[in-house]
Formats: structure tokens, C-alpha cells, sequence
């Protein structure tokens, strides 16, 4: 077996096509992001987003005030305060601002256009519109006000306008991007699934007739195959996160080995798909590769590839296809490893990601035993 | 006994594709399958090496039951196909190698083998050319280098000169004799019928899945009734002309078309010279005069009333 291995490995090696889409053009897409998003890489240098706030002359609101000034301070926000809403309407036009902000009877948030600034301010002041309902209904149940030492005591124990507790990383949602280029490398890994199948499936080539009919039972020629595919593949991922984390400065966190070890599901997730398409679509080569390529890119501009926020609607308005999105799940597990210090989320997504392998492969197998040509 | 198919049936639906297939194979034979495309060659070839399922039947190869399993008789068969089966990211040298070491793990001895089978097909200036550079002689030979480097004591070769140039061809044919005098017993199946009266030593002819006639090809020749063949250049026949030659004692049939006359014999008859005698004494005109003795194609006309090439 060896021997099959070895050539394996030059067949893959040797197959241009592939390679380009699996090598060469993650690393020129991760490349054009880089180029594309700047200096928005360097977190130290990140701006704050600068928003307007509409204070009224008789509005009292102590706790919102101090939000705004803990975010000011902390270099999130800057903000300029105006007395009109025509003022800001036009701060808001000519784009010195990214968003304005009312508080009236509720908080309310006037943005210009999507993109990171106005998801961030959005996040943040949703987020404290909840908290502030929250607390509401506690000062209905305790049928008192709650005082201003309780409000700040409560805000501090939570970390709400301070940062989240991370693994020391930065909330950062362009690292979103480059995560999606691992996850399309990954599950570029089926185009060589669909290769594999057709180079012992009986009734796919005539190469696979030769093989089929050598003394080398067929789950060898199978395994080596994936041997042989996985570890190539396996490589170039390797070198895709490698160029992303020291020449374009992407950052991973601190969890590097289980980065590599996300990387290596995320093949095998990727071969197993192949393998899938490869022994259940009864279409020409090429028509497989575009199935995979399909479900890769799909799965990709889901998990945010194209538009950041993408994720987070997918995640809000349907939560299952986010856990059925394979590219999803491996953005996420990279994001999860960057940002979160525990491994719970990443052992989820991984956990997954292990089944629906299996699942795929499984699903391939059988597909290839049914078939009339001799089984695995 | 090398093959033995008994009763093999194999449906598509209901498109009868094998229709009760039986075969026999000695050792040391070169045993010819000849049928028109689409008589069900290829599928019987596949039923037997079990890459396709069938419905009814048996397969025994060296004397055993053949099934996708049997990897004991497999290391003793060899096919070479019809379309070139070797990869294009392999040199000539690697291809032969890969297939050759799925059946021998010593490195020593598949060395050996495969530079015999480079010997054997005449590649050795070609051993470091990927396929997509050979031309398809070359290709072609690669492909039975492939097939046979493990030495097989069984070789199936499945319209191995399918569009070969002629010189390709005869050394293929000559490459095959060749293997055959080492001891390798072969099934070789074409459309070419010249091809299987070149070198096969006993014929199969096939028709809609069903073996019509089988023996030497003296023995199929002389199972239909015809015996020699005339065409002669004849630049103008008279209808009345043609009528009395075919009225001639022997003769079986007489056709004129496009200033060239056919006649067919009685089978044990020699016609040629009672023949020229009429033409003269009748002032018929005519140029070049050859004889043949009946083809596997007129055999094959004879039992199905097709020739066995849909394009001539």
C-alpha cells in the first residue's frame, strides 16, 4: 500500500487544476482581502466610529451617559453631540458620522449603510436597550428604583461596555473574511474526493477498471487514495494559514495546534463530500466538480465570505443552517479559537464537523456498494 | 480449462444484452470474440472479470468461480482495454510501475517486470514522456505494457487496435503472437475481422449477445455454402451477359456494379477458368481479375444477413 501512496501522491501533486483551486487561488484570494481591507489588520491602529448623539436640553439619563463615556474613553466610540436631529441627519449625510443616536422614550439608531462600523454600534446599544429592559423588570419585582450604586454594580459584574472576557483578543469581525478562504480550501479538498471515486469506481474510468481488477482489494486502493489526497491537501492548508499568519498578519489566537488540527477535520470534511458527490451523482467529472465547488462557494458567502454580517443574519433568522453549513462550522471554529479562552464552542463545531464526515463518507461507501460494478 | 462461461445472462431492463453467453478457453490459445458493435463483447468480457453484476450464469476462470473477491485468480489475468487506461500524470515508466506493483510487492522483482514489459513494447525511449505526449501507437502500447507487465497467465484484451495506424497494428498483433508463445493464453475480441483470422487460433462469432458460430476459421468458413470469390474490372456487361454467368455450372451468385463483377462459388468449386473462357468467347472486355476464398465477413453474412461492419 505503500507503493499506492507514493504514486497517489504524484498523481495529486500533478493535477494542475486542482491544485490551482486548492493552492494557488485561496493564497491570491487571502492576498486581494489583505489588499482590499488594509490597515483594518492592525487592530492597534483601528479608528473608533464616530457617531452622533442627540442630547435634548431637559434629558436626564445618568447611566446612558456613562455607556457613552466608557465607550469614549475606551477608544470605541467618538461622539459628537449635537441638539437637533436635522444636525445629525446631516453629519449622517455627508458621512462624518456612521450612525446617530436618539434617546427619547427608547434608544434609537439611525444608520447610513451596512458595514462594520454601524453592525458594531448596533451590537452595542441593542445590547444595553435589552440590558436596560432587564433592569426594568427588577425594579418592577423589588418595587423600588434601583440605586445608582446598583445600576453601576450590576453593569461592572456583567463586563458590559468594557471588553468581553476573550482569549486576549479583540472582538474582530474582518477575521471573519480570511476564515472563510480556510474553510473554501478546506472543502476544495472534495474536488479531489470526486477524483478519488472516479479513479476506482469500476464503471467512472477506464483507469478504475484496471485497478478493480488487481489482486489489491478496493478499501486499499480507497485508503491510500485518501492517504495520499488528505496529506497534499492537508499541506496546502497548512501553507494557506501559515502565509496568512506571518505575511499577511492574520490573527489566530493562541491555539495554534488546534488550529492545524481544524484544518485537518476540515480536509477530511471536505474529501468525504467529494467522495459523497463523486459515488452518488451519475454526471460527467467536471459537472461533480462544479456540485462541490457550488456547495463549497454557498456554504462560503453563508458563513459571511462576501458580507461580514451575512453570519449573523444566517445566524439569527436560521440557526440550523448554520450548523449545517459546513463552511460555517469551520469559519466558526477558527473564529471560536481566536476569540473565545475555552474550547467548548470549537469542540462543538468540531464534534459536527466529525459526524457529518462520517456521515458523508459513510453515505458514499454505500452508494459505491450498491452500485453493479464490484464493491468496496 | 482457462474460461468457462456457461448460460450467462445479463438484461438491461428488458434489453437482452447477453442471451444465454457460453464460452470455453483452452491454455495456450489465442481465442478470437469477433461481433459487430454492440453484440455484447465488451459486457460479456466485464461479466467475466466481475466487474458487472450479471443474472444468470457461472464463470469459472482457471477453474475456479469468478467473483469480485476471487483476488487469487485476479493476479493471473491481464486486460488491456480499448480505451488507453493509464494516467496522465504518470510517465510512461511510473504508469507501468503503479499497476504493476498492485501485484508485487517485491521491489526487486517488479524492477525486473517492468523493464521486461518496456522491452516487450518496444518503449524504452520513451520511458520518461507523460502519456500526452506519445503518439497513439505509442499510447496504445503503453496500455498493453500496462496489462501485461505482471506477466498474467490470461490476457484480455478488449479491441486493443481501435484506431491504430496500420503499422501500429501489426506490431501490436505481432506482439500478441509473441506473448502467446511465452505461454500466455488470450481472449481478444474485435470488429476487424481480419485482425482475429491473423492470429487467433480458434473464433468465436457473436450476434445480440449469443455466441452463432464457433471453431477455427477453416471450420467456420466451411460451415456456409460458399466457396471462392471473383471480381473482375469489367467496363460494360450486358444485362442478358449477367443473367447467363450466373446460369453457369458452381456458380452461387453474380452481382455487376460500377464497372466491377462479382461472383460468388459453390463452396468446393473453382470457377475462375470456366469463367475467363466465357467472357472471352462472349467479347466481354475485361481488366483485373483477383480471387479470394470466403472471409469471416461472409460467414458472418451468411448467419445473421449483416455484414459485420455497420460502416463496411
Amino acid at each position: 500500500m505503500v507503493k499506492q501512496i507514493y504514486y497517489n501522491l504524484k498523481l495529486v501533486i500533478r493535477e494542475k487544476e486542482i491544485l490551482f483551486w486548492n493552492g494557488i487561488f485561496t493564497i491570491l484570494l487571502s492576498t486581494m482581502f489583505a489588499l482590499a481591507f488594509g490597515n483594518m489588520l492592525d487592530y492597534e491602529k483601528m479608528e473608533p466610529v464616530s457617531m452622533a448623539l442627540i442630547e435634548e436640553e431637559n434629558q436626564e439619563n445618568e447611566i446612558f451617559r456613562e455607556v457613552i463615556n466608557a465607550l469614549e474613553q475606551e477608544g470605541y466610540i467618538k461622539v459628537t453631540k449635537v441638539t437637533e436631529e436635522g444636525e445629525a441627519k446631516k453629519l449622517l449625510a455627508e458621512k462624518n458620522v456612521a450612525a446617530y443616536m436618539e434617546y427619547g422614550e427608547e434608544l434609537k439608531i439611525t444608520v447610513q449603510e451596512s458595514g462594520y462600523a454601524t453592525t458594531f454600534l448596533k451590537s452595542v446599544f441593542d445590547n444595553y436597550a435589552q440590558k436596560q429592559a432587564t433592569y426594568e423588570h427588577m425594579m418592577e419585582q423589588l418595587q423600588r428604583p434601583l440605586t445608582q450604586e446598583e445600576v453601576v454594580r450590576l453593569m461592572e459584574e456583567e463586563n458590559y461596555f468594557t471588553k468581553v472576557e476573550s482569549n486576549h483578543a479583540e472582538p474582530d469581525l474582518v477575521l471573519n473574511y480570511f476564515f472563510t478562504i480556510i474553510a473554501m480550501g478546506c472543502l476544495y479538498s472534495g474536488l479531489n474526493g470526486v477524483r478519488l471515486v472516479k479513479n476506482i469506481q469500476g464503471n467512472q474510468s477506464d483507469v478504475a477498471v484496471r485497478n478493480s481488477l488487481s489482486p489489491m482489494p478496493r478499501y486499499k486502493l480507497f485508503l491510500s487514495s485518501v492517504v495520499a489526497n488528505f496529506a497534499v491537501q492537508y499541506g496546502l492548508i497548512g501553507i494557506l494559514v501559515l502565509y496568512m499568519k506571518y505575511m499577511l498578519k492574520v490573527e489566530f489566537g493562541t491555539h495554534m495546534a488546534m488550529v492545524f488540527l481544524v484544518n485537518g477535520v476540515g480536509v477530511f470534511m471536505g474529501l468525504s463530500l467529494g467522495v459523497l458527490v463523486g459515488a452518488i451523482s451519475h454526471s460527467k467529472e467536471n459537472v461533480k466538480q462544479w456540485i462541490v465547488m457550488g456547495i463549497t462557494m454557498l456554504g462560503c458567502y453563508l458563513a459571511g465570505m462576501m458580507d461580514s454580517s451575512m453570519k449573523y443574519k444566517v445566524q439569527e433568522n436560521a440557526p440550523f443552517l448554520a450548523y449545517i453549513n459546513p463552511s460555517n462550522l469551520l469559519t466558526d471554529a477558527y473564529y471560536s479559537l481566536y476569540y473565545y479562552p475555552d474550547m467548548e464552542r470549537t469542540m462543538t463545531n468540531l464534534a459536527i464537523m466529525c459526524g457529518f464526515s462520517l456521515l458523508f463518507c459513510g453515505i458514499g461507501i454505500f452508494a459505491l456498494r450498491r452500485q453493479q460494478y464490484e464493491s468496496i | 480449462m482457462v474460461i468457462k462461461v456457461e448460460n450467462l445472462v445479463k438484461r438491461y431492463g428488458e434489453l437482452v444484452v447477453l442471451d444465454h453467453f457460453n464460452l470455453e478457453v483452452g491454455e495456450g490459445e489465442i481465442f478470437g470474440l469477433l461481433g459487430p458493435n454492440g453484440s455484447g463483447k465488451s459486457t460479456s468480457i466485464h461479466c467475466m472479470l466481475s466487474l458487472l453484476t450479471y443474472d444468470k450464469g457461472e464463470v469459472m476462470l482457471f477453474d475456479k468461480k469468478m467473483t469480485p473477491k476471487s483476488y487469487d485468480i485476479k493476479k493471473d489475468i491481464g486486460i488491456v482495454m480499448q480505451n488507453v487506461a493509464v494516467f496522465e500524470e504518470l510517465t510512461v515508466y511510473e504508469n507501468i510501475d503503479y499497476f504493476c506493483s498492485l501485484y508485487v510487492k517485491d521491489k526487486e522483482r517488479r524492477k525486473e517486470l517492468v523493464e521486461s514489459a518496456i522491452d516487450f513494447c518496444a518503449l524504452n525511449s520513451f520511458v520518461k514522456f507523460y502519456p500526452a505526449k506519445l503518439s497513439g501507437g505509442l499510447l496504445r502500447r503503453l496500455n498493453i505494457a500496462c496489462g501485461i507487465v505482471h506477466k498474467p497467465k490470461l490476457v484480455i484484451m478488449d479491441e486493443p487496435t481501435v484506431a491504430v495506424d496500420p503499422q501500429s497494428r501489426n506490431n501490436i498483433l505481432e506482439g500478441i503472437k509473441k506473448l502467446n508463445k511465452e505461454g500466455t493464453t488470450i481472449l481478444y475480441t474485435s470488429h476487424y475481422m481480419e485482425e482475429i483470422e491473423q492470429i487467433c487460433t480458434r473464433i468465436a462469432i457473436m450476434d445480440r449477445g449469443r455466441i452463432i458460430a464457433k471453431g477455427t476459421k477453416e471450420e467456420l468458413k466451411a460451415m456456409i455454402g460458399l466457396g471462392e470469390k471473383i471480381t473482375m474490372e469489367v467496363y460494360q456487361l450486358e444485362r442478358e451477359k449477367l443473367e447467363e454467368l450466373k446460369k453457369l455450372p458452381g456458380v452461387k451468385m453474380a452481382s455487376y456494379d460500377g464497372n466491377i463483377l462479382t461472383i460468388k462459388s459453390e463452396k468446393g468449386r473453382n470457377n475462375l477458368s470456366p469463367i475467363l473462357h466465357y467472357m472471352e468467347e462472349g467479347n466481354v472486355v475485361f481488366g483485373k481479375v483477383y480471387t479470394e476464398m470466403p472471409t469471416l465477413n461472409d460467414v458472418f453474412l451468411e448467419m445473421t444477413g449483416k455484414e459485420l461492419r455497420d460502416n463496411g
